[in-house]
């Protein structure tokens, strides 16, 4: 059982009678397997967001096509979707916007189950507690509401939603970008421990390379819509082919916390213009 | 028109002069030297202010016992507890703190800046001896922009959407030297030049909305500095931006730093910027100053539970391949949590707690140099 | 609801919005508005004392005294009580028609916003051809075709009133569809119409009472005009536009015959837009 990405290229209309817009994403291929995780890695307007979007379901890909279990995905009707959502769960950046704050959080964890109309109130209730215990938050937030909640916590809550329906992958997009430096690393660990114990597949996406590194069996770099190179984590850590890759190694090195001392010597960057040039545009991500 | 030359001694303690220039030159001399006559200010806040200065001390900035408060749901609940620091002429501390660490609120109060539901409620803030908090509006306004330069958060948001961006960056020169938009531009143009931004002249006629976000960042350094200021504030220049850019905009400000004898106070929760561009590190939580010293030696041997909380929640080069993080556990405290606690707010986190950390704040241990408040803090190494 | 010191919080929590002299009333007058109404429209005897019906011709355009608040009609009526009781039907009526114009608003601006574009577009130009009539023209026409009295008036206003409503809802469905959670949502798998209530109804329903406060105020005016022109209540009944109506005749001698009773009407519609503006600003603005 596995999800696949093949080809998918999106271009988002524009209104103005310009020529060509540039894709948002083009010809990115990937595949998620079971019990691994899959690193994608990318800056803001790389494409990968929407391309997680698209793996979803949430968006529709102006050409190419999403497999799961070899059965496209364009293809599917409401039952399949059906199906699909109960094996393939998401867990978004901000969970202040990604959850309804005026929603409970009893509530907002036991609506996938009611969608699904899976159990009665009480047993819906129960389960709500134990999903929030599994990801160590105290079953007293079940009557609150979000605006209550850490941010921690509240993407914790989010990640137990996921949770509920017992799905097989689990998209996390951009899942630590909103939280505190501290509150991370428990987030990190949490994604780790749920996937020893439930051989959850995960595609962790982040613009972070120390931790998808840290985090992914396969990395996958993204760059202005396409996928540029495509390497397990062991070549990520002895220097991948790429030059778009290496130089995001470079940077990730050197703007690690503990990387050299405050005051770095002469850096080779003295012309200010980066080897991307910036432009003034900005494209959907 | 030359400025003051460059005194290449320690500047004394001087009371400013009404006889020196009002802007400091750019000598593009040695970062030591480039230490400007103390009267910056003096002509400009007229004879009664300079009765109030004291003799310039031997920092730029000085914060002494600093609380601030805000007013939520009928109370006033403190943000920031007794902070005491001082920013050194010519060095980059960086604040580093997370969400409702006060790091923001502490460096809006610097500039008198903070919102009309917060208020200084105790302690001083003393910039190149002038006492921030006394000072009368009409005083502020001369000080913003021309003693010290701000660099607010999100540029995107900070500059006004209806305005080119030519007359946002003039607009401190505009205020202070008194001189029309028209002759003003020569010099935009030429600090966005400085800043790395090609085609200057197109820039000053565009919008905010045509620009990126690291080209905002650049013109909103540029509108910082342009009137040449003694004292840069910085409130999270890279967060919103991404690694590439973070970078270069990081080396600018060391450059516009060396270039023109800055000092800076960086606020950032990203310790990675503070690895790049800071000399000394200022950690605060929950409104209490925790540790203090050279960056170099809080990124590698910090003595503060905090600290090193925040250092191994990042996967270190070492680390093995998806083994756990020596997460912190729990969160950061919410402002209520923040006022009432009586002894260190990070107890609840903490690895290394005692019983004594419920009932008392510690004091500071270490020196000068480095000094931490913890009751058990990590050995030395 | 605890506020994050991240960013300064808002001066909205600290300090009371103050927006013009109307609604520069401290906290508890619009609850006590509400109270007063409500005690005058479902116990119109507490304050009313006389009987609006009775007819007494000696008593004729008496002026203001302790027997007559408002003093009397041509026909000696407490003109006082027949404002009270008048009221009662001035705001029944416009209760019926901001709400019934709510409800058929929120119905097409939902299928709207949450509709294809076809169904968008109909709903639309729907409301563009409504909202062309200047609605006491379209009143007179029913009028015409029905007769006048207070039900065609009702179905005048209700006819002219909901499309604002439609363009309202929709717009707010708009902006809701794209909000993070409505995705979350989407993506475990929640049915469109459970999107719907469950997930945008609460965020529109404030929005919608402080509009259908304010518009009971409106619709209390566009009612009184009506039937000023004759084409709502009918004599007997003493519905406060007849009153004015039947007062024009008499302005010269009984200056209070037809001023009081529009103080009273003043009076009314300001109430419902101060309690209005109070529950928006309880409401809080647009979601996020």
């Amino acid at each position: 059982m596995t999800i696949r990405a093949q080809d998918i290229s999106k271009v988002f209309m524009s209104r103005s009678k310009s020529a060509t817009s540039t894709p948002a994403v083009r010809d990115a291929t990937l595949e998620i397997t079971p019990g691994q995780t899959l690193g994608l890695v990318g800056q803001s307007g790389s494409g990968k967001s929407t391309l997680a979007r698209i793996i979803l379901g949430l968006l529709r890909p102006t050409s190419g096509q999403v497999l799961f279990n070899d059965q496209p995905t364009s293809q599917f009707r409401a039952a399949d979707w059906g199906r699909f959502r109960r094996e393939v769960q998401a867990v978004f950046q901000d969970p202040r916007q990604a959850l309804n704050w005026r929603q409970e959080i009893g509530s907002i964890v036991t609506e996938p189950l009611r969608n699904y109309r899976i159990g009665d109130r009480a047993q819906r209730r129960a389960r709500a507690a134990e999903l929030l215990e599994q990801v160590s938050v105290s079953p007293k937030l079940l009557t609150r509401r979000p605006p209550e909640v850490s941010g921690g916590q509240l993407q914790r809550i989010a990640i137990a939603r996921a949770l509920a329906l017992e799905p097989r992958y689990l998209i996390c997009d951009e899942p630590l970008s909103a939280l505190d430096v501290s509150v991370q690393a428990g987030i990190v660990n949490l994604l780790l421990d749920l996937q020893q114990r439930q051989g959850l597949a995960l595609l962790f996406i982040s613009h972070d390379l120390g931790v998808v590194r840290h985090l992914s069996d396969q990395v996958l770099v993204m760059r202005r819509g396409e996928i540029v190179e495509s390497a397990s984590a062991a070549e990520f850590y002895q220097g991948p082919s790429h030059p778009y890759s290496r130089e995001l190694v470079g940077l990730a090195a050197a703007t690690a916390p503990a990387a050299g001392g405050s005051r770095p010597g002469p850096t080779a960057d003295t012309t200010d213009q980066p080897p991307e040039t910036e432009t003034t545009a900005t494209t959907a991500t | 028109m030359s400025g003051p030359v460059p005194e290449t001694t320690v500047p004394e303690t001087t009371v400013p002069e009404t006889t020196a220039p009002e802007t400091t030159a750019p000598e593009s001399t040695a970062p030591e030297a480039a230490v400007p006559e103390a009267g910056a200010l003096g002509p400009a806040l007229g004879a009664d202010a300079a009765a109030s200065v004291a003799p310039v001390p031997d920092a730029d900035c000085e914060v002494a016992d600093l609380t601030i408060a805000y007013r939520a749901e009928g109370t006033w609940l403190r943000a920031v507890r007794d902070l005491s620091f001082e920013v050194r002429p010519g060095e980059t501390l960086a604040v580093v703190g997370e969400t409702g660490s006060g790091k923001s609120s502490a460096a809006l109060a610097i500039m008198r800046l903070l919102p009309a539901a917060g208020r200084v409620d105790t302690g001083s803030v003393r910039v190149r001896g002038l006492d921030m908090l006394s000072l009368s509006d009409r005083e502020l306004r001369q000080v913003r922009g021309k003693l010290i330069g701000y660099v607010p958060q999100q540029p995107s948001a900070a500059f006004n959407p209806v305005m080119t961006i030519g007359r946002q960056v003039a607009e401190a020169l505009v205020t202070h030297e008194g001189v029309r938009y028209k002759e003003a531009l020569t010099t935009v143009t030429q600090t966005l030049t400085e800043m790395g931004l090609e085609d200057p002249a197109r820039l000053v006629r565009s919008y905010p909305h045509q620009l990126s976000g690291g080209m905002l960042q650049r013109a909103m350094i540029a509108s910082a500095i342009i009137a040449r200021p003694r004292l840069l504030l910085t409130d999270e220049p890279t967060s919103a931006l991404d690694v590439g850019i973070q970078r270069q905009i990081l080396n600018l400000l060391k450059r516009v730093r060396d270039d023109h004898g800055l000092t800076i106070v960086l606020i950032t929760h990203d310790l990675g910027a503070v690895s790049q561009i800071a000399d000394r590190v200022l950690v605060l939580y929950a409104g209490r100053k925790v540790e203090i010293g050279p960056a170099r030696v809080l990124l590698t041997a910090p003595r503060h539970p905090y600290t090193r909380g925040l250092l191994t929640s990042y996967p270190a080069a070492g680390l093995a391949h998806k083994s756990r993080l020596a997460a912190l556990p729990g969160a950061p405290l919410g402002p209520a949590e923040v006022d009432a606690e009586q002894g260190c707010p990070f107890r609840t986190r903490c690895s290394r707690v005692q019983e004594v950390c419920a009932s008392e704040f510690p004091a500071a241990s270490g020196d000068a140099v480095h000094a931490w408040h913890c009751h058990n803090p990590e050995p030395a190494p | 609801m605890t506020a994050t010191l991240a960013q300064p919080v808002s001066p909205e929590v600290a300090v009371p919005v103050r927006r013009g002299r109307v609604a520069a009333v401290s906290r508890w007058w619009p609850a006590a508005l509400v109270v007063i109404w409500v005690i005058l429209i479902v116990f119109p005897q507490v304050l009313a004392r006389q009987n609006p019906y009775t007819i007494h011709p000696a008593q004729a355009l008496l002026p203001p005294s302790a027997a007559h608040w408002f003093g009397t009609d041509e026909a000696g009526r407490d003109v006082f009580a027949r404002c009270v009781y008048g009221i009662r039907y001035s705001v029944g009526i416009s209760v019926a028609v901001v709400f019934i114009a709510a409800a058929i608003g929120s119905v097409l601006g939902g299928l709207a916003g949450l509709g294809n574009k076809l169904a968008d577009n109909l709903v639309m130009r729907t409301t563009d051809v409504f909202l062309a009539f200047p609605y006491m023209i379209l009143a007179i026409a029913i009028a015409a075709a029905e007769g006048p009295g207070l039900t065609t008036v009702l179905i005048a206003l209700t006819a002219v009133w909901w499309p604002s409503y439609a363009r309202l809802v929709r717009g707010q469905i708009l902006a809701l569809r794209e909000l993070p959670f409505v995705e979350g949502a989407r993506a475990v798998n929640t049915p469109l119409r459970q999107i719907f209530v469950r997930h945008m109804l609460p965020h529109l329903a404030p929005q919608l009472y402080a509009r259908i406060a304010i518009d009971i105020g409106y619709a209390i005016l566009a009612l009184t005009g009506l039937s000023f022109l004759g084409l709502g209540a009918q004599p007997p009944t003493p519905e406060l536009g007849a009153i004015i109506a039947d007062a024009r005749n008499y302005t010269l001698q009984a200056w209070w015959y037809a001023t009081l009773p529009g103080l009273f009407i003043l009076a009314a519609v300001v109430s419902a837009i101060v309690i209005g503006n109070r529950l928006e600003r309880a409401a809080g603005g647009t979601p996020a």
